[in-house]
């Protein structure tokens, strides 16, 4: 899976400067071959579970601009990074996300999160869906498996999911 | 041969916040069905407007692969 994640990756109209994949397996298992013209780093996190701890290794360890954070049993399509790019660079957008579809059945598995304030359940918006919806942006409770972020903003990130529960507006891209 | 590889030592991030909230354990249900395509959007921009994009690129980006330490494949 890693393999195809990264090779997509290459073929992509816009080619990341730097892949970074954070291992969290304790076992270090992540030894991806070698892809010309891909600049990939390996770093044996063995975080386990910890997702959100591997998300920040990856911040830490990352150089660019704009950080994507995806994970390995992904594909994405070839124009998916220039498009999250693009999107931040509106100086009002702190985070991109794409809609995430289930295999290559063109049904939305998930382009976001509804979170109850009563219950605390969560749902992915539009998931089992087909169509997408006419307004360009909708909220999401919380971000998506898969964002675009610019490095300079990830601590400010933390710092609102620590104390707001408010809903970010994403945009569809 | 592979990527040459770098044991990451700093452990403490392992009592961190949360950031991101995804559900594991939900998530790595789909994962097994073999789930989990990324697209932007169904009809992809042409030719000449990546061309057009990649002409103008102003950051450099990096792609930060998770690689849940759950499952090994």
């Amino acid at each position: 899976m890693l393999m195809s994640l990264l090779m997509s990756l290459r073929l992509g109209a816009r080619v990341p400067d730097e892949v970074i994949v954070v291992d969290n397996d304790p076992e270090g298992s992540a030894n991806p071959s070698e892809i010309a013209g891909l600049h990939v780093r390996v770093f044996h996190a063995g975080l386990g579970i910890n997702l959100s701890g591997a998300r920040n290794v990856g911040w830490r360890l990352a150089h660019a601009d704009v950080c994507v954070f995806i994970d390995d049993d992904n594909e994405v399509d070839p124009g998916a990074v220039a498009e999250l790019e693009r999107a931040l660079s509106d100086p009002d957008i702190g985070l991109a996300g794409p809609v995430i579809f289930a295999g290559d059945s063109g049904t939305v598995w998930c382009a976001g999160i509804s979170r109850s304030p009563w219950t605390g359940q969560t749902r992915c918006i539009l998931g089992g869906k087909s169509t997408m919806p006419a307004e360009p942006t909708w909220h999401t409770d919380d971000m998506p498996d898969a964002f675009a972020i610019p490095e300079t903003f990830w601590i400010k990130l933390t710092a609102l999911t620590r104390s707001d529960s408010r809903s970010i507006t994403t945009r569809q891209i | 041969m592979g990527y040459p590889t770098t044991d990451y030592e700093d452990r403490t991030a392992t009592t961190e916040h949360p950031v991101a909230g995804i559900r594991h354990g939900r998530h790595s249900g789909k994962q097994a069905a073999g789930l989990g395509i990324v697209r932007v959007a169904k009809e992809l921009p042409q030719a000449d407007e990546l061309q057009e994009f990649n002409g103008q690129t102003l950051a450099t980006v990096a792609v930060i692969i998770l690689r849940s330490g759950a499952r090994k494949c």
